[in-house]
């Protein structure tokens, strides 16, 4: 495996970057349902997969890597953020509009439908809809067994499924 | 459709349909930029834990491509401009600015009296691992487009400080800690050049430090009515 960087970048990261960014992103942003948030919690991950790319590109699938950095990061960013607000003062705006195109084009009932999964559900679903991981590399990332994966992905499309119905019926009572 | 026709596949497939809009639009630069500062930060607390060991098998000093690219030569002063063999510490000085990194990672700025080539000196604090935008703007010169959000000084007094000005040289420090800043952030750093009217003595060079998130575009605050750097609050979305 090459090491060798251009400038200081290593050049095999720019080749990753190009090629996973969009799937890590639609990933992150079903987790957490804010396109912009997910957009910095995933620039914040690969800043820290290029910091250490020397390992992370020895990981069996970086850019789940990727993900679950970002979603680890969510945490302590929220976690961060809640004592910040509460040192500062109150009221403060703690929501920053969404801009306008941030969510053009995205299936919102579906997202919906995604959002309100259990987190370990939505997790497998994100893992193998958007980075389209395996059962084993699901679970090795997520640290979890094979049969918990399959298990949650079964549920979690069950719930999907039951609400993606009631959609499509309510839509043709509409029409 | 009724919900026994809606197979596994149909259902993972309009997940996937849901966010095909959604594109990652971060340039690489930025992603590159903040994940120098986090390995220098790494490096220097290694480093520490070696005392200064490693640092010394380092101590190749290569030389700094033009860093007034952009057209204007700038005259360098004192030892130039060097890199460290790692590329990550970065000793820079020019006439009109000079930028050092210390073990502990953080990055020092300082303005000379007179100051001159902001493009250079933004491409030196890329290097640096700090993402700025550093303008020169005529006095009584500003515009107010700028970004807005909810102030967070701890955050600002984590990323940098300003010093007033050296009373004896006249020139600014501003230490930066690049580890400190989240991702999208950028410095906009604007330098209020001195008044040359002899009845405003008073307005010497100014400086002013923001932290926005995202691009700045031409904000520029006013500057501070006194000659004395501002901390202006922070801009930082989240």
């Amino acid at each position: 495996m090459r090491h060798r960087d251009v400038g200081d970048e290593p050049e095999e990261f720019a080749e990753f970057y190009q090629a996973s960014r969009d799937g890590c992103l639609r990933a992150v942003y079903a987790s957490v349902g804010d396109r912009l948030l997910a957009e910095d919690l995933i620039a914040e991950a690969y800043a820290r997969a290029w910091a250490s790319w020397w390992k992370v590109s020895r990981h069996p699938a970086p850019q789940a890597w990727v993900v679950r950095t970002a979603l680890n990061t969510h945490v302590s960013w929220w976690r961060r953020r809640r004592r910040e607000v509460s040192w500062e003062s109150r009221g403060s705006q703690d929501t920053a509009p969404t801009a306008p195109d941030a969510t053009m084009g995205v299936d919102e009932q579906v997202l919906a439908a995604v959002r309100s999964l259990p987190a370990r559900q939505r997790e497998v679903v994100a893992l193998r809809v958007f980075l389209d991981l395996d059962t084993q590399t699901t679970a090795r990332t997520l640290a979890i067994a094979p049969g918990t994966v399959t298990a949650h992905l079964s549920r979690a499309i069950a719930s999907l499924r039951d609400q993606l119905a009631v959609s499509v019926e309510e839509e043709t009572r509409s029409r | 459709m009724s919900k026994d026709t809606i197979t596994d596949d149909d259902v993972l497939e309009a997940v996937a349909r849901s966010l095909n809009t959604v594109t990652m639009q971060r340039p690489l630069d930025e992603i590159a930029a903040r994940g120098r500062g986090l390995r220098k930060r790494r490096r220097a607390v290694t480093g520490s834990a070696v005392a200064g060991v490693l640092g010394a098998s380092l101590a190749v000093v290569l030389s700094l491509p033009s860093a007034g690219g952009s057209g204007q030569t700038p005259s360098a002063v004192g030892s130039g401009q060097t890199f460290s063999a790692d590329g990550y510490s970065v000793n820079v000085d020019m006439a009109g600015w000079s930028v050092h990194t210390t073990a502990s990672s953080a990055v020092s700025v300082t303005l000379h009296q007179v100051f001159s080539d902001p493009a250079g000196l933004q491409r030196v604090l890329e290097q640096a691992g700090v993402r700025a935008v550093v303008r020169s703007v005529a006095p009584n010169t500003w515009s107010t487009k700028c970004p807005s959000g909810p102030p967070t000084f701890e955050l600002v007094r984590q990323v940098f400080t300003v010093h007033a000005p050296d009373k004896a040289t006249g020139d600014q420090v501003v230490n930066i800690d690049p580890s400190a800043m989240p991702v999208g952030s950028v410095l906009n750093i604007v330098v209020y050049q001195a008044n040359p009217q002899p009845a405003a003595r008073q307005n010497p060079q100014t400086l002013v430090v923001t932290l926005v998130h995202g691009d700045p575009g031409m904000c520029v605050l006013p500057p501070p009515m006194m000659a004395h750097p501002q901390v202006s609050p922070v801009s930082v979305r989240k």
